[in-house]
């Protein structure tokens, strides 16, 4: 009797064993994959410090009632004939506004009608001016870039019938948008586009039918081409599936150099594309308060939105490039990684690092920031000062548009 | 009968058992997440004072916020037992434009500026309205229709 209940207990202890070693070894198999992107030290932990950012002010920019910061998806500069404006586009109104970088005063505001020939249907569009009467338009509803004096349509092209349904361009089948976060560049009559891959994170690529992700658009001819192929790590897990991803792309101009850089969201390089040369390089740039980005998943399979969002709000992402032309420098955003016990109690706001580079892509500094306080969307410079969003003083007091100012001091 | 019963009961123990057991965690879990409610809430609003309370979240769907906003203001405006809070409210002057600035300063009308209901156990896309009785939570209602 005694030998019968042994036995049988030992057997329940081997199928335990069995199981639990099953379990351990499903759990480990996982985090052998090595699906991460590249990574070095230097131009991430090993660089020279040389850059020092020291607290200046801040200045303010008045707003009408009936415009809001979370209809505007970020602001842009334009130089013209010496004088410096910032303008963005808000979607409450379909309104383009153009300030003065001097007085913060409007210089002037555009109002596009929601109708008729001239119509542009409010959404996350896109605005790139190029004097302060005409503009290039991206309408993210219809999918047509159009070109327009003050809100008088001149010309148009439909993304759908011009592109897409003549299988032209080696991007993707979808119906490719424009990125949402990223403007886009007009240099010499060409657009220089950076698309918004929806499902790309979701669906297997092989080395055949790798597609690219930056666009050139003649706006003579509006003949097109496309370069800049997706990064080969993504097709080893999903990086996430429609608004919640981690495969966007950004990109600046650098006026000086007659480059754009290029950075996806999970990708520690920045790829330069050289406008005369027509020629792609790959440089690295990286965070110092992280390494990799990890997928959502080793397998091309959705996920669910629980578990989509809490990827995108507790793991590491790249966002927004820029050049800041007076300073000769380059910056990179970081989102950075945000504890899971955080998200769960529902702490929206993730802080962020500035990444400074110079024109040779080597890093010079690294500043980390407070999201609760600061608005990376928002960011631009004038001469020797950078400008960043309070979203804590527009959040007490939103008649304003309020920044502080930093005065970047170069060691050499 | 009384055999009868006794006899199916013993034959069914484990069965019995284990339901049992689903049926207590399962309560467990709700008087918890019933708690996780209460305490947040009542970081917005003095819970004690109303016996209905709509959280309707400011971004998600969009043809529901739209449609519980205009329920409460048609049924609740004036009843002071009755409570709105709006939730995931990234911009206060965007919620007061589509909204209105009369309606938004109504006494029973809260923001939830903190995001406390956006702690992951309690955030929803879809309005929520929460049936209480002295401060504690009887049941809860996701309103995709109204």
């Amino acid at each position: 009797m005694l030998r019968n209940f042994v036995s049988r207990f030992a057997s329940r202890i081997y199928v335990s064993i069995f199981y639990l070693s099953l379990l351990l070894f499903s759990c480990s198999s996982e985090k052998n994959i090595d699906s991460s992107s590249y990574w070095q030290a230097e131009n991430a932990l090993d660089y020279k410090s040389s850059l020092e950012l020291q607290k200046a002010g801040f200045v303010k920019f008045p707003i009408q009632n009936n415009v809001s910061l979370a209809d505007i998806n970020f602001i842009e500069c334009l130089e013209i004939n010496g004088e410096k404006y910032i303008y963005f586009y808000e979607k409450g109104g379909n309104s383009l506004f153009i300030y003065d970088i001097l007085d913060f005063s409007l210089r002037k505001k555009i109002t596009f009608e929601k109708e008729g020939k001239n119509r542009v249907v409010p959404n996350n569009n896109l605005v790139k001016l190029i004097s302060i009467d005409s503009l290039w338009l991206y309408d993210r509803t219809e999918r047509r870039l159009s070109l327009f004096h003050n809100a008088s349509l001149l010309k148009y092209i439909s993304l759908e019938d011009n592109y897409r349904q003549k299988n032209q361009l080696n991007v993707t089948k979808d119906a490719w948008q424009f990125s949402y976060s990223a403007p886009f560049d007009v240099v010499d009559n060409v657009l220089y586009v950076s698309l918004y891959p929806r499902n790309i994170g979701v669906q297997a690529r092989t080395e055949e039918n790798i597609v690219d992700m930056a666009v050139w658009i003649n706006t003579n001819n509006f003949q097109a081409g496309s370069f800049l192929p997706y990064p080969n790590f993504y097709n080893k897990g999903n990086w996430g599936y429609s608004s919640v991803v981690k495969t966007n792309l950004f990109q600046t101009y650098n006026a000086s150099k007659k480059t754009i850089l290029y950075g996806f969201a999970a990708d520690n390089f920045l790829y330069e594309f050289d406008i005369k040369k027509r020629t792609l390089s790959k440089k690295f740039i990286g965070s110092s308060f992280f390494k990799e980005i990890p997928p959502l998943s080793f397998s091309k399979v959705n996920e669910n939105k629980d578990k989509s969002w809490k990827y995108v709000g507790t793991t590491p992402s790249y966002y927004r490039l820029f050049y800041f032309s007076d300073l000769a420098l380059h910056a990179r955003i970081a989102f950075l990684p945000k504890s899971e016990q955080m998200y769960i109690e529902g702490v929206r706001s993730r802080d962020f690092s500035l990444i400074f580079f110079d024109e040779n892509i080597q890093k010079n500094a690294e500043f980390r920031f407070n999201n609760s306080i600061y608005n990376p969307s928002f960011i631009y410079a004038d001469k020797q000062y950078i400008y960043i969003l309070r979203q804590d003083l527009y959040d007490k007091d939103d008649n304003f548009l309020w920044f502080e100012k930093f005065q970047v001091i170069k060691h050499i | 009968m009384t055999k009868m019963i006794i006899f199916y009961g013993l034959r069914n123990f484990k069965l019995l058992s284990i339901f049992s057991l689903l049926l207590l965690t399962q309560c467990e879990f709700r008087q918890n997440r019933y708690h996780l409610y209460e305490k947040n809430i009542s970081k917005i609003l003095d819970i004690d004072r109303y016996d209905k309370i709509f959280i309707v979240p400011f971004e998600g769907c969009g043809a529901c916020i739209v449609t519980s906003v205009n329920y409460f203001k048609d049924n609740h405006k004036k009843d002071i037992g009755k409570a709105l809070i709006f939730s995931s409210v990234k911009d206060v002057k965007k919620l007061r434009n589509e909204i209105g600035e009369e309606f938004l300063g109504s006494v029973n009308i809260f923001i939830d500026k903190n995001n406390y209901l956006g702690h992951s156990k309690i955030k929803s896309i879809y309005p929520q309205i929460i049936f209480l009785h002295k401060g504690k939570i009887r049941d809860i209602k996701m309103v995709r229709e109204l």
